[in-house]
């Protein structure tokens, strides 16, 4: 991945201060590869060695941690990424009408991307916000509901707009 | 409920009730300045009682898990707060972090000070985005405030408050688990013993615990005894709790009550009933680990004998409320397929056992179980429980066999089994 020079530089900066509270560098590491991908929107590949360098441990630790935790992202993500929570309470709820939505709206099923990468989804596990069921949350956003099919249509509306008028 | 004003909800109808001027507003940090003039045992001792106990589902008594920590040892002692909230049905922790944020430092700073600790890691779920920046400005806060830091209150009491993010893993809720993702690396749960207050964040006495636990602690010292801590016994009405109420109500939230309070009163009381006048076919009492009660047993009291009376658990105080129109089968099958998905893998029964229950349930809810089904999904759950390293595998299984044990019938309609327990 391409990365312009004062975004590393930004990036480096930002890494030690998030490494900074943690007398055990290797402490860290979940915070470190948060802020990597807070700036870049993933963890491309090529970050990992020198993640794995800035906190004085192995390689194959980082890249333990990045297959463990299911919030990093190991490839480009989409502009705007849906998470549709799946479990019990927002499953009783109507959640898999919203999944019906998305798929008719946008022709997306779980795990799948539009190809103008404007958005993608995801069924996710319980998101902690079962009084909104069924819930949804978009990119690092809290979680928001209770959704049904009109209210999730604008919100893709709205995305949509935005996400085009922004330019990506 | 006695003792209004030590209920952390007491204001949460105020738009600003997670700023330090409010939670200065009603005494905070006052019970702070009292731990810091009593001796480490003695604030033990002022927390000692039924009503302080682990709210992350465990229910072990705080005062004695906190006279585990060893007195003479020259090493550093650790807390870390337990924000990893994820049991599904379970939202109590987010509220408390978002509306009550300097309640959370306040009791931390507290328990911290009665333990020996020096530095405190906040452990918060990463999608938990609003709550991570309450905390963070809460800390910051605090710390400005002179109630962390340096010398606290000229009482000569270090702490360091550190809020770290999680980075979605279910399992690092488990107090093993937490400690190892915190270490830096793979949430892992490890075996017990050493426990974590001989042994924990980097071999040094560590101690974990629940953020509506340390929520709670410094109105317990705060009030006279026995309004928190005191009581007749630990099923005793008059202990506060959080209940997050979700599924087919009219109003799900979260409402602090006392413990001991029926399942019905709460369903029918703040959550303003089922919802649409429909009839109740289920509730999962305590978040999906903790069994599940049917129609019949609404009047069972929301408290550790009760529940246990009913084969199920207190847990997180967390009630799913199910209408008639659920499938138990597909509800099964849901909680199955989170455990499959959350299960870390470590250990065999576990992994294997979880994943093979979500495939046959899968199956059963498709309608292509056969005979002899139903009694092999409960067979696997018997078979992984006691056999792993944390409790995860006991919570999966107690979980879904108490489904499928008070719901047999809906079970057995779709695999040509009998409807009655084999002997």
């Amino acid at each position: 991945m391409k990365v312009e020079h004062e975004t590393l530089v930004l990036l480096r900066q930002r890494m030690e201060d998030a490494a900074a509270p943690f007398a055990k560098r290797e402490s860290a590491l979940l915070e470190v590869l948060h802020v990597v991908q807070d700036t870049l929107g993933w963890i491309p590949p090529d970050a990992v060695e020198p993640v794995a360098e800035f906190l004085v441990m192995p390689v194959s630790k980082v890249s333990e941690a990045l297959s463990f935790y299911t919030m990093f992202r190991r490839k480009a993500p989409a502009r705007y990424r849906l998470q549709v929570c799946r479990t019990l309470t927002c499953a009783i709820c109507g959640g898999a009408d919203l999944h019906g939505v998305i798929r008719e709206k946008l022709g997306l099923a779980d795990g799948e991307t539009t190809s103008d990468t404007l958005f993608s989804l995801e069924a996710v596990e319980c998101l902690g916000a079962c009084e909104m069921a069924p819930a949804i949350r978009v990119n690092d956003e809290p979680a928001q509901g209770p959704m049904d099919a009109a209210s999730l249509a604008a919100l893709l509306e709205r995305l949509r707009r935005e996400g085009t008028a922004g330019g990506i | 409920m006695e003792s209004d004003g030590l209920r952390i909800t007491g204001n949460w109808n105020d738009l600003d009730c997670h700023s330090m001027e409010a939670h200065l507003k009603r005494g905070g940090y006052g019970a702070l300045r009292q731990a810091l003039t009593m001796s480490r045992d003695e604030v033990i001792g002022g927390v000692d009682g039924p009503c302080i106990d682990g709210r992350g589902g465990a229910h072990f008594p705080t005062s004695r898990k906190w006279s585990r920590m060893p007195k003479d040892s020259t090493r550093p002692h650790y807390l870390v707060v337990n924000a990893d909230e994820g049991e599904p049905g379970t939202f109590k922790d987010r509220h408390i972090m978002e509306k009550s944020p300097h309640l959370v430092v306040e009791g931390a700073a507290i328990a911290a000070y009665a333990l020996g600790a020096s530095e405190v890691f906040i452990y918060v779920r990463g999608e938990y985005s609003l709550p991570l920046e309450r905390m963070r400005k809460a800390v910051e806060e605090a710390g400005k405030a002179g109630f962390l830091g340096k010398n606290i209150l000229e009482t000569g009491f270090d702490l360091k408050m550190t809020v770290m993010r999680g980075a979605g893993a279910y399992i690092c809720g488990e107090e093993t688990a937490t400690l190892t993702s915190i270490a830096g690396g793979k949430g892992f749960p490890r075996l017990k013993p050493p426990f974590p207050a001989m042994s924990g964040l980097y071999g040094c006495p560590t101690m974990i615990d629940n953020v509506e636990t340390l929520a709670y602690i410094p109105g317990a010292l705060r009030c006279e005894k026995p309004c928190l801590t005191g009581g007749k016994g630990p099923d005793d009405l008059g202990c506060p709790a959080l209940f997050c109420v979700s599924g087919h109500v009219e109003r799900p939230g979260v409402y602090e009550l006392s413990i001991g309070t029926t399942v019905r009163d709460i369903i029918n009381g703040p959550a303003g009933g089922v919802r649409g006048g429909r009839a109740l076919k289920a509730v999962i009492p305590g978040g999906s680990s903790s069994g599940v009660l049917t129609a019949d047993e609404l009047d069972t009291p929301m408290n550790k004998g009760g529940l246990a009376a009913r084969g199920a658990m207190l847990g997180t105080a967390a009630l799913v409320v199910m209408d008639e129109s659920v499938s138990m089968v597909e509800v099964a099958f849901n909680l199955a397929e989170f455990y499959a998905h959350e299960s870390c893998g470590q250990c065999t029964p576990c992994r294997e056992g979880c994943d093979w229950i979500a495939k046959l349930l899968g199956r059963i809810s498709r309608g292509h179980g056969r005979p002899g089904e139903v009694d092999l999904v409960l067979d696997a759950c018997r078979r992984m429980s006691g056999r792993t390293i944390c409790a995860f595998a006991e919570g999966a299984a107690q979980g879904i066999s108490s489904i499928v044990k008070k719901f047999r019938r809906e079970f057995a309609e779709k695999t040509g089994d009998s409807a009655s327990p084999s002997p």
